[in-house]
């Protein structure tokens, strides 16, 4: 919802409403009448950007087609086709249509549908007033079929009167749709002699040929100050202003019923006449300003981002020269490095025989243990010890001195005990032999 | 033709196209010099440390060399290492008094020096055997590497039961003198 402008030519004149769109209708803001000379000059000093244009187009086609049932894609281009056949001054027009309903002849099902056409170069005359001063068009919509807007929840069949100019539209209602369109010339404005001739032969017509009967005559802007004018047609006559405005309406506004009502076309009515050619052009231009606000937009944040790293930069370059300034000599320190290990090498068979010697475990803290070993009524009479990797192999040999054999046991397990419970020794072998009482015992120190 | 109409639009279109690419231009290359600092710094750190290590490695490799120097014998200098081998057998005879010792032929392998030494001697007192092998132990350069010990009780028909020990082992010297000027 928002400020919404729209501008009615009709005829010599140009109306304009400043309008307020909300949920539950619209308000009036402002309403203008100018010359149609002078609305190239209001264009100019207008702020607002977007309009809604409706036209009063002198020459349009209009008609009644019918085409066989098809996919609704394809009724556009049939529709299209059908126009170019039947009004073959038309080269580039613009349409609008709109399913009328269906008729079965000879058997065979019948789309009927309304079409309403005007060249394009018509359109582009309007068109070209507003790009030429960068204003943006959302819609044209003609003049003859606006009012239909403000009628789409009446469901029966009337006759609709508007007048623009010394022009008379008349058009015939249904469901809200338009199903016919007549435009008339007339004498004078107001409703004479003549219009209530034509209007009378209208209904004829939508009888006969449409076989529709109007329930009423709508009198629809100005010409509801002449409903007293229009006692002689044959069906009731209302007037649109009471029934829709009330007292919120004052006449002065009738005059710009066509404005007004342009407000209330939904999009789903597809009265707008806009060509594909300004269609593509208002994509294009609007495509090209979100992208180039998005290519600018990202470039200020690029910049930002780039006086983040700017930042990053000066802080590593102070940190780089810090560490240069503080880092140790790097080529003499090599050097340096380098001399000593050349010396080194000379000292490498010194070091490697040293090395070698601490491989082997300590012989003299063997032999110190081996002291302490618990030699009740034992008798040690040889220690052999070899040297291996990294460990030293031992072998015990003695003899038990006992008489007895359970006590020559306990002797010589107590020696066992007391071997195993010194740190670094382990038994490989051990034998006690009875017959001599002798023992031997194979230990490995690490 | 309204198209022409776009003209402005797309001027400005193309002034803003061009100022993003080159701010992405920009941004690129000053990422990469960023980078290429980052890379540096870390570079530099590296070298850092790697020359502090170099200074530590450095220092303990004096330090070794001068602990392995404070284990050559005095004379070091004056002798050369087959006599420095041979002092050292004569020391382990003065300090084996009265102990039979063998030796066979001084040998040259591997850049080593050795003379295979054969001790045997008796004793009575257990803990005076286990200074001797301390002794030998000790000894750095020449060095005694002890190979086989075997200690037995025998029997003598005068004096009773006595202690034998035999010490099979090996003197052994770098056969190269240091390269320092020294021999």
């Amino acid at each position: 919802m928002g400020k919404t402008v729209t501008v009615s030519f009709e005829g010599e004149n140009v109306r304009i409403v400043y309008a307020t769109l909300k949920k539950k209708g619209i308000v009036l803001d402002d309403v203008l009448v100018l010359k149609d000379e002078q609305f190239d000059d209001f264009l100019e000093k207008e702020k607002t950007k977007e309009f809604i244009v409706v036209y009063d187009f002198k020459h349009f086609y209009q008609d009644i087609i019918s085409i066989p049932p098809v996919k609704n894609r394809y009724v556009k281009n049939l529709v299209e086709a059908e126009i170019r056949k039947k009004a073959s001054d038309f080269k580039e027009f613009s349409f609008i249509h709109f399913v009328y309903g269906e008729k079965i002849i000879e058997n065979r099902r019948i789309k009927e549908i309304f079409v309403f056409a005007v060249r394009n170069e018509d359109l582009r005359d309007v068109i070209n007033r507003f790009i030429h001063r960068g204003k943006v068009i959302k819609a044209i919509y003609p003049s003859v079929l606006t009012v239909a807007g403000l009628f789409k929840s009446i469901e029966e069949p009337f006759l609709c009167v508007s007048e623009i100019g010394q022009n008379k539209n008349l058009f015939l209602l249904r469901d809200g749709k338009i199903q016919f369109v007549r435009t008339v010339h007339s004498l004078a404005h107001g409703i004479n002699d003549l219009d209530i001739q034509n209007i009378n032969m209208t209904v004829n017509y939508c009888k006969q040929a449409m076989r529709t009967t109007p329930s009423f005559v709508m009198l629809t802007g100005s010409l509801c100050s002449y409903d007293d004018a229009a006692a002689n047609i044959s069906i009731p006559v209302v007037c649109l202003a009471p029934l829709f405005f009330r007292s919120q309406m004052s006449s002065a506004l009738l005059d710009f019923i066509f404005p007004v009502s342009a407000f209330f076309i939904t999009r789903d009515m597809n009265l707008d006449l806009l060509t594909r050619e300004y269609k593509s052009f208002s994509q294009l231009t609007l495509l090209l300003k979100y992208s180039t606000f998005l290519f600018l937009s990202l470039s200020i944040i690029g910049i930002g981002y780039e006086g983040f790293i700017v930042k990053n930069i000066v802080e590593s370059k102070n940190k780089l020269s810090s560490i240069r300034m503080h880092s140790p000599d790097g080529e003499n320190t090599l050097s340096l490095y380098e001399n000593k290990r050349a010396e080194l090498s000379g000292y490498m068979p010194f070091i490697t025989l040293l090395k070698n010697s601490t491989s082997i475990p300590d012989i003299q803290r063997f032999l110190s243990l081996l002291s302490g070993l618990t030699t009740d009524n034992i008798r040690i009479d040889s220690i052999s010890l070899s040297v291996g990797e990294g460990s030293l192999k031992g072998e015990l040999k003695g003899l038990v001195k006992s008489e007895s054999y359970a006590n020559m046991q306990m002797y010589y397990q107590k020696l066992i005990n007391s071997i195993s419970g010194i740190k670094g020794f382990s038994i490989k072998g051990h034998s006690l032999e009875l017959k001599d009482k002798t023992f031997h015992i194979e230990i490995e120190y690490r | 033709m309204i198209y022409t109409r776009l003209k402005k639009t797309v001027t400005y279109h193309l002034i803003a196209g061009i100022a993003l690419s080159a701010v992405i231009i920009t941004l690129i290359l000053l990422s990469k010099y960023e980078n290429s600092l980052l890379d540096a710094i870390g570079r530099f750190e590296l070298i850092r440390v790697h020359a502090f290590q170099m200074k530590q490695a450095a220092a303990d490799m004096d330090s070794l060399m001068k602990k392995v120097s404070a284990m050559l014998p005095p004379d070091y200098n004056s002798k050369n290492h087959r006599e420095l081998l041979l002092l050292a057998l004569d020391d382990i005879k003065t300090t084996f008094k009265g102990s039979e010792i063998i030796v066979t032929r001084l040998d040259e392998k591997t850049g080593e020096l050795s003379l295979p030494v054969t001790i045997k001697f008796h004793f009575d007192n257990y803990s005076m055997l286990v200074s001797r092998i301390g002794y030998l132990q000790s000894m750095k350069f020449p060095q005694f590497t002890i190979k086989n010990i075997l200690i037995e009780r025998t029997e003598d028909k005068q004096i009773g039961a006595i202690l034998l020990c035999k010490i099979e082992g090996l003197l052994k010297m770098p056969a190269e003198s240091l390269k320092d000027g020294k021999k």
